[in-house]
């Protein structure tokens, strides 16, 4: 008898054992009565943040108040995000396997009938053939390779509008940076890669541009007698806006990397059917 | 009652769903998407609660944008580090919770 957990799928009809199932449902109904009970009993805030904020805008260099609240008032918040960002992509990328070592199918020499009808399914879609130099396998479709090739120069424009509207409305460096890595993730899945040998050689500078200048600047101000982080207010708005054009592109690249590094699915469906 | 108190409650009741069904499920990936549906529930009372009886707050809304980059990038390591952890293995489950 195999063990439950070591089917190839996966258990993807979540069976739930009983004992769980006791313990969860009292968890949950506790911590929903729990919650409610604190949202009725809440005291109201002590400082009025909203009128805090207004008030700052003005020195702020922007005039959208989430931007500025974003890279002025709690620029820190900030600046340790797009950290997170970076560690996690180091690791992702750190944890991502060798084309060499991916793309042999002969590590599961005797997959069992379910992964090869599995497999079989995904062979009229994928082609192995269209690969890239990460090893990854593309969908061919005419429809999707000529929407990827329509698409980029619209989501480009709409990047960057986002990133300069992000000043006065809202938008800003991870709006801009989400739409640029919907971008990646579909040449990723189209195989339609205009500029990759471009793009390959400049992704970790890439990965690391938006951390670099926003911490170069931050701990700049301290060379200027300043607070860290404390932008001077004249020059404030082109330091906002050189921070947030930086995070655009390192997050795009981050969250891409993230996307592109998990291993192969089938090659880890042959081995999970392989010991099953 | 307003709607931002609303979302409070929502994000309430999401909170406690995703928790049950965190506790309940073994499979990793259900895991991290009960993970997920809390970490949006905890968004929803942070905003909605802010933005009761005051009408909206900037800095909250910074905190949650802020939170839902970080969530979208822990999300993506998580399953590059399930899928990784699957290929290894061949498990969909952590080693401590095997017992059926």
């Amino acid at each position: 008898m195999r063990p439950r957990d070591a089917r190839p799928e996966g258990d993807l009809e979540g069976t739930v054992s009983r004992w769980r199932l006791a313990i969860a449902l009292p968890l949950g109904g506790g911590l929903a009565l729990a919650l409610v009970a604190a949202i009725a009993a809440r005291r109201g805030p002590s400082i009025d943040l909203a009128a805090a904020t207004a008030e700052a805008i003005p020195s702020s260099g922007v005039e959208h108040p989430i931007t500025a609240v974003l890279l002025q008032f709690r620029g820190y918040d900030t600046l340790l995000e797009i950290a997170v960002l970076l560690a996690a992509a180091l690791v992702a990328l750190a944890l991502r396997e060798e084309p060499a070592a991916a793309a042999p199918r002969s590590r599961a020499p005797t997959a069992p009938a379910p992964a090869v009808v599995r497999g079989s399914d995904e062979h009229d879609l994928i082609h192995p053939g269209t690969s890239d130099r990460a090893g990854a396998r593309a969908i061919e479709t005419p429809l999707l390779a000529t929407l990827t090739r329509a698409l980029h120069p619209a989501l480009l424009l709409l990047a960057i509008y986002l990133l300069w509207a992000g000043a006065t409305r809202p938008g800003g460096a991870f709006q801009a940076g989400a739409v640029l890595a919907a971008l990646g993730v579909l040449r990723r899945v189209s195989g339609v890669r205009p500029w990759a040998a471009l793009l390959d050689r400049w992704q970790h500078a890439a990965l690391l541009v938006g951390f670099a200048v926003f911490l170069g600047l931050a701990a700049g101000m301290l060379l200027l007698d300043r607070p860290l982080l404390g932008w001077p207010s004249a020059s404030a708005g082109a330091l906002i806006l050189a921070i947030e054009a930086a995070l655009t592109v390192s997050i795009a690249a981050n969250l891409v990397g993230l996307f592109a590094s998990a291993p192969d699915g089938r090659d880890a469906a042959a081995h999970g059917a392989d010991r099953s | 009652m307003s709607p931002a108190l609303w979302y409070a409650l929502v994000g309430a009741l999401l909170v406690a769903v995703a928790f049950a069904a965190f506790a309940a499920h073994t499979h990793v990936v259900r895991r991290l998407l009960a993970f997920n549906v809390m970490g949006t529930g905890s968004f929803l009372i942070l905003v909605g609660l802010a933005q009761h009886e005051r009408g909206p707050d900037p800095v909250p809304q910074a905190l949650v944008l802020t939170g839902i980059v970080v969530a979208v990038a822990s999300t993506a390591l998580a399953l590059v580090v399930f899928r990784r952890w699957f290929a290894a293995t061949g498990r969909v489950a952590l080693p401590e919770d095997d017992t059926p």
